[in-house]
């Protein structure tokens, strides 16, 4: 995955829209009663003015349509962005033009959900480019798109506004909030679930010793108790502790705003949590009721693929996926895993879950900051 | 007249380790010198880039253009701490245990794709490198001087990489990219025979004592209170920039104060300018400040951080 | 060092000057309100900072409510129109105290158009064109300029846009700037041209359905009386006031110059102490004749062009005269008037007319201003010596009436004897005349402007017999009462003599100073006949007299220039035939109550050039004030300066200091570069002079950093090398 998409948008500019500005309003009143009264008057003098005007109206129109025209825009953007993180996309502009400069720019940059940013333009000449960033701050996780990108002027004078819309195909996901947990708390009960299985892996934690066979790594061989015991022995690692961690996501039964709030903090928490265990080199996966989840691994490929699952999944609406919920839980409790379960609900118990799964739910959040 | 004389020693002595290091590297003239800049201060390296571009061959230059002993640690997903710094070994004979010294007892270490090794790993390395000395099994060994260690990082390849935490990479002093070299020297790489031949023929431009002896004039080159003042100016703005969350710590400030005055030393001065300072901020504080935002990718991420540097280098008013 | 925000401020303020500059062309306001937009913009250069006192709004709206109160009692005190244009000006300084943001300088440029409204209703003098096209040029500049400032206003982005030309080169920001600034002086042009273009091709109608603008009444500068103990002060006055072509003399050259005598008014009544005019009165339809016509007279009276019929013999000259301000008493014309036509201007109601006093001198009516393009057509009358040598002392060609007042004198008895033993030798009127003008013309008399002061009572008597130094006003008084004295019945007449030839135009300029006064004496059945005792004068301008003399040329071929075909223009395409039948159809009714209603303007007030002294004083006052205000608030010092520096390492500073300086002149960023980038900007490509460069950073760091040294010479000769690398960059660009 990497930061820059590259998704060029060519000029596909539908319409040159525009509206008068108030000094455009004064001035065309303006003009109308000079002409009035010049034809009233036949004073050479209001004569002069009203060319002055009609030039300036004429300029104004001239050029207004000429510095729009030409111009082409390619908009890059990275593909996702935590929640609250400014999105940086940056934004180049191509004049296509042999002759004259285009002036005074407006760039303006529309997320969906209201998010929008502006850049000014002073001046792009003839066949240049003008590259400018901008953040974009989007507030809810999930999938965003941007919407479009506007180029308003109101060159020459601010008389008329034009401006041209590109509309633009960018996605971009917004992962949630990832902010510190502290996993101590779980890492204490950690061994108490499951039996400790012997492996030749990659467990670090002491298990047992025996003897050295042929074929064993020598590194593993213990050399103070070989000297004791005069034969080599290496030292047999397993997974004492279980570093495999799957988070339960609780997508069930959201049904009234609160609810999707209260999801909204804990798929947060969930995330925090994942991210977490990882950086304390865990395996980490996730699950949920509904929604198909991730096996674990660790590593910070891993890390994307649950900010990603993190970000794009959304409650189901029903209210009977509770049992769902258990269902999975049940099927994990065969892996050699250790499960966290995260809820939104305000009752933990509606879930049915057996006792000795620990429910982390939205008060406790709370509590946890 | 004895100074001057002391100066252009110096320089003439610098000059010869750089003329050295490029017969063997070519057209990597910048790279080479903020090299031996770091060389001079005192500090680690980390150079980030892609594979085949002739990190192995300058580390091994540079150790072998001083002087020093060299090794070269390949570092793997499997790899343990005990790996680096060297484990205890029962000696049959005699009964006890001799410690044997791992690869990181070396003037010059190179320290290929730290970010393939685990957490655990790097901090062993990485602690290493910041006390000098290594502890194992109570007993406490201080590495050899002059120590510098070259560490590497693939940007590209991101399956089972361990990412090093920006608070380790502050100690690094610089991070340099290398880049691929010129088509010429390209051209001149394709038809060398023998690189192995040309590096084992390398004959060191510099005793131990004198570098020891250039890294404490290094350390000796004077800083004007004006200068003094830029620096902490650059530093401080990257605590306050917009686009910055973390800005570079004092080690920073240090690190760019030591950078600079190496730099000076490198062009035969005996005090720093502002163009020092300038030159070597965006090698020394790039690594050091954490942006906002996600990048997943080492290179944007590094771009966007030296993007941030020039932007303050641009604001902080230069001392005239 | 350029910038968009002082750009903009300098563009309102030409706006402000251009209003004020409008309203200065009219001559009732005068060239004073010129000074008034320098104190308002000072006023708002000094008020910029304190935009955040309280005080400062406090007074803004103390002084509002006070003006709103005071807005009826300027409508009663001065008219409706000059009520408008002083709340216009009261809302333009409202608007200068304080900070200029973009709502208020929107504002102050509708002020300011306003304020040239109000001057084009009010007949101003040419000067307008100049605040016309002031105007024009500022609206470019602040409309596009205070546009692009809302734009970079209303962007969120933190860092500015990077501009790559084609090449991938990174463009400055100054530069664009240069360009956006090019490019509204292009477009300025452009909107002058366009303005002109459209001006003349306008379709063009006059519908006078609201009635039409009344004018100011002119008042020129001769009069209809002549007092003796005021000076005529135009006699240092060398503006020009005619412009006379004779287009059917070889060259334009009138022969005899001495010829060159313009009538323009007939003093023949005497009081004493002054001389006025005399109407007399005739029936009906008729003119009081006083010369001999050929009967069956063709006259027509009254008109846009007035004749009579010429009087055989005589040599005719035809002029073209344009003169800006027609005297009230009579248009000038060269010594007798045979036929004047005035250049037809329909909207403009004048007239010319025989004047109805006898002079056989040509009035104009004119309800607006009184500048005038003419044709006219003198008789040269020049009768020869033996005629009037025969001519006898009785004269019967006038009334009694008009023959008493023309041979009142109240000379003293002592003057009386003096006049008799001058003219002792002389038996015939027209001797008696010589003899007059020759003792006049003589050694006993002195022309001079410096007079002597004179008696209230019989001041001839003191010019004549002590004094006997004086203008051609005592001259030509002096001439009348003398011959007066002698019986021949005289006047004195007003107007000019002479006139400056320019080659290259082949036409005449009669200039103020030129105004004259001299004698005409009845001589029974030949007429008036002129008689001037002034010697002629010997004043030539020199120094700034002359150079005053040739701008005021230069200015009425302008104001010529103007009036006739801007003013006078009547091009475009005419719908008048439109509105000419539309009016016909509805003639009369209305305009009447609409002419009282424009009667409302101010009353006449000559208007003056106000001493230089005064506009030099209120400049330079103006340019301390400002200069003040420029060094209080000038940009901050750089940050390093609380570190002690050395007297070398202080030297070493001001060379890159000096360095950065010109750069930013050239228009070069130099925000955040070393010494080192500094010199490489400022570098140039011969190898000679890279050494040079190089030479000087090493002196520059070693000094500023290294403890080196730098003298005061040092400095003065690395000094010289840097100046001359941005001068040859500057040609580079």
């Amino acid at each position: 995955m990497r930061y820059i998409s590259v998704n060029p948008i060519r000029a596909v500019f539908r319409k040159l829209a525009g509206r008068w500005t108030t000094a455009g309003l004064v001035m065309n009143l303006i003009t109308v009663l000079l002409l009035l009264s010049a034809w009233n008057t036949g004073e050479n003098l209001l004569y002069i003015i009203l060319g002055g005007t009609l030039g300036l109206l004429l300029i104004s129109s001239i050029l207004g349509r000429i510095n729009l025209s030409g111009l082409d825009l390619t908009v890059e953007t990275a593909d996702a962005v935590h929640r609250g993180d400014p999105l940086s996309a940056h934004v180049e502009l191509r004049s296509r033009r042999w002759l004259l400069s285009s002036f005074s720019i407006r760039i303006i940059l529309e997320g969906d959900t209201a998010a929008q940013a502006v850049a000014h333009l002073l001046r792009i000449p003839p066949r240049s480019r003008a590259q400018v960033d901008l953040d974009l701050c989007f507030n809810r996780r999930g999938e965003h798109r941007l919407i479009n990108c506007r180029l308003r002027s109101a060159f020459p004078f601010g008389f008329y506004v034009r401006e041209k819309r590109f509309p633009l195909e960018n996605s971009v996901l917004v992962y949630p909030m990832v902010y510190p947990v502290s996993i101590s708390p779980f890492e204490r009960g950690m061994g108490a679930m499951v039996r400790a299985r012997r492996s030749d892996e990659d467990g670090d934690e002491y298990f047992s010793l025996r003897e050295y066979q042929p074929g064993d790594d020598i590194r593993r061989i213990v050399w103070r108790v070989s000297a004791r015991l005069g034969t080599l022995v290496v030292r047999e690692m397993g997974l004492g502790t279980l570093k495999t961690v799957i988070i339960l996501l609780d997508d069930s039964g959201v049904r009234t705003p609160e609810d999707a709030d209260r999801f909204e903090t804990a798929v947060e928490y969930a995330a925090s949590l994942a991210a977490a265990f990882l950086h304390k080199q865990y395996d980490v996966g996730t699950a949920a009721g509904y929604t198909a989840g991730i096996p674990p691994a660790r590593g910070s490929f891993q890390e994307h693929r649950l900010l990603e699952w993190f970000a794009r999944i959304q409650p189901a609406k029903t209210a009977d996926g509770d049992h769902l919920l258990a269902d999975r839980l049940l099927k994990l409790r065969a892996e050699p895993v250790r499960i966290l379960c995260v809820s939104h609900r305000l009752n933990p118990a509606e879930l049915e879950l057996p006792q000795s799964c620990s429910v982390i739910t939205p008060v406790e959040v709370g509590a946890d900051g | 007249m004895a100074v001057m004389q002391k100066e252009q020693h110096t320089t003439s002595l610098i000059r010869r380790l750089i003329e050295t290091i490029e017969r063997v590297v070519y057209g990597k003239r910048d790279v080479v010198e903020r090299c031996v800049i770091a060389l001079l201060a005192r500090g680690h390296l980390l150079i980030e880039d892609v594979p085949g571009i002739g990190k192995t061959t300058l580390a091994q230059s540079l150790a072998r253009s001083v002087d020093c002993s060299f090794s070269r640690i390949q570092f793997t997903s499997d790899m343990l701490p005990s790996d680096i710094l060297g484990v205890s070994v029962l000696n049959p004979k005699t009964g006890a245990f001799d410690f044997r010294k791992g690869p990181i007892f070396a003037g010059i270490v190179l320290a290929d794709e730290i970010n393939r090794t685990p957490p655990k790993t790097q901090s062993a390395l990485l602690e290493a490198m910041s006390e000098g000395t290594v502890t194992v099994d109570g007993v406490t060994y201080t590495l050899p001087k002059p120590f510098m260690v070259i560490a590497t990082q693939n940007p590209i390849e991101q399956e089972g990489t361990y990412t090093l935490p920006e608070s380790q990479l502050d100690r690094f002093l610089m991070r340099v990219e290398m880049g691929y070299p010129p088509e010429q020297d390209e051209l001149l790489i394709m038809r060398r025979h023998d690189p192995s031949a040309v590096l084992a023929s390398l004959e060191p431009a510099l005793t131990v004592q004198e570098l020891l002896d250039l890294q404490w004039q290094a350390s000796e080159v004077r800083v004007d209170p004006t200068v003094e003042r830029y620096i902490l100016a650059i530093v401080r703005a990257t605590r306050t920039h917009s686009s910055v969350r973390l800005g570079a710590s004092p080690r920073g400030t240090q690190g760019l104060f030591e950078a600079s005055q190496a730099r000076a030393l490198l062009q035969g001065r005996d005090f720093v300018t502002p163009s020092d300072v300038k030159d070597m901020a965006v090698n020394v504080l790039g690594h050091r400040v954490l942006v906002r935002g996600r990048s997943a990718d080492l290179t944007a991420s590094a771009r966007e951080r030296n993007r941030v540097i020039e932007d303050i280098l641009r604001d902080v008013p230069v001392p005239d | 060092m350029v910038n968009l925000q002082q750009t903009t401020r300098g563009a309102v303020y030409l706006a402000i000057f251009s209003g004020f500059l409008a309203l200065a062309s009219v001559r009732v306001y005068g060239l004073l309100m010129a000074v008034v937009p320098v104190i308002l913009i000072a006023l708002n250069l000094l008020t910029e900072r304190w935009e955040t006192f309280r005080a400062l709004r406090q007074f803004k709206t103390v002084i509002s409510i006070l003006y709103a109160v005071f807005i009826p009692i300027s409508v009663v005190l001065m008219g409706l129109l000059q009520a408008v244009v002083s709340l216009v000006i009261f809302i333009i300084c409202y608007l200068s105290i304080g900070r200029l943001t973009i709502k208020s300088s929107y504002e102050l440029l509708l002020m300011a158009f306003f304020l040239v409204l109000g001057a084009v209703v009010q007949s101003p003098e040419p000067l307008i064109a100049v605040a016309l096209a002031g105007l024009l040029l500022s609206v470019v500049w602040s409309f596009a300029l205070l546009t692009v400032q809302a734009d970079r206003q209303a962007a969120t982005a933190a860092r500015p846009a990077v501009v790559l030309n084609a090449q991938g080169k990174v463009l400055d920001d100054i530069w664009q700037l240069w360009h956006v600034l090019g490019t509204l002086a292009l477009v300025s042009v452009a909107a002058l041209v366009l303005g002109g273009v459209l001006f003349l091709f306008t379709p063009r109608v006059e519908a006078g359905i609201f009635g039409r603008a009344d004018y100011q009444r002119a008042i020129t500068g001769l009069t209809d009386r002549v007092r003796l103990d005021g000076g005529m002060s135009i006699y240092q006055d060398t503006s020009a006031v005619m412009h006379v072509e004779f287009p059917e003399e070889p060259e334009g050259v009138l022969i005899p110059a001495d010829a060159l005598y313009w009538r323009v008014t007939t003093l023949s009544r005497f009081d004493g102490a002054e001389w006025s005019r005399y109407q007399e009165t005739a029936p009906r339809g008729e003119l009081p004749i006083i010369w001999p016509f050929a009967a069956g007279n063709n006259l027509v009276q009254i008109g846009k062009a007035v004749q009579r019929d010429p009087n055989p013999g005589r040599r005719l000259v035809r002029q073209e005269i344009f003169v800006d301000d027609v005297p009230t008493g009579a248009l000038p014309v060269l010594d007798l008037v045979q036929y004047v036509a005035i250049e037809g201007d329909e909207r403009n109601p004048m007239t010319v007319q025989w004047d109805p006093g006898g002079d056989y001198t040509v009035i104009l009516n004119a309800r607006g201003p009184r500048r005038l393009t003419y044709q006219a057509i003198s008789e040269l009358f020049q009768p020869d010596p033996e005629t009037l040598a025969a001519a006898g002392w009785e004269v019967t060609d006038l009334s009694q009436s008009f023959l008493n007042v023309l041979l009142y004198q109240d000379l003293l008895e002592s003057t009386q004897a003096r006049i008799d033993e001058v003219t002792r030798d002389a038996q015939t009127p027209y001797q008696v005349m010589k003899a007059l003008v020759d003792w006049l013309n003589g050694p006993d008399f002195l022309y001079t402007l410096d007079l002597p002061p004179l008696p209230p009572t019989h001041p001839i008597d003191a010019f004549l017999t002590q004094t006997r130094r004086g203008h051609c006003e005592l001259f030509a008084s002096a001439l009348a009462l003398a011959a007066r004295y002698k019986g021949i019945p005289t006047r004195v007449v007003n107007g000019y003599r002479g006139g400056d030839y320019n080659p290259s135009e082949q036409a005449y300029i009669v200039r103020a100073n030129m105004a004259h006064l001299w004698v005409e004496a009845y001589f029974q059945g030949i007429g008036w006949v002129r008689f001037d005792p002034s010697p002629r004068s010997d004043y030539t301008a020199t120094g700034l007299a002359y150079i005053r003399q040739r701008w005021s040329q230069q200015l009425l071929l302008a104001k010529m220039f103007w009036y006739r075909n801007v003013m006078g223009f009547q091009g475009g395409w005419r719908l008048d035939t439109l509105m000419e039948r539309w009016r016909n159809e509805h003639s009369g009714g209305g305009s009447k109550a609409l002419e009282a209603f424009l009667e409302f303007t101010s009353p006449d007030r000559r208007s003056r050039f106000i001493l230089p002294a005064t506009l030099i004083f209120g400049v330079l006052f103006a340019g301390t004030v400002l200069g003040l205000a420029w060094r209080m608030f000038r940009k901050d010092h750089s940050p390093y300066d609380r570190v002690m520096l050395t007297l070398h390492q202080r030297h070493a500073r001001r060379l890159i200091r000096g360095l950065r300086r010109q750069l930013e002149r050239v228009g070069v960023d130099t925000r955040g570069l070393t010494a080192e980038e500094l010199l490489r900007k400022a570098a140039g490509t011969p190898a000679v002079d890279q050494e040079k460069l190089s030479r000087l950073l090493a002196c520059y760091e070693q000094a500023r950093f290294g403890g080196g040294t730098m003298t005061f010479r040092d400095f003065w000769r690395l000094r010289g090398i840097s100046i001359l690398r941005i001068a040859e960059r500057r040609q580079d660009r």
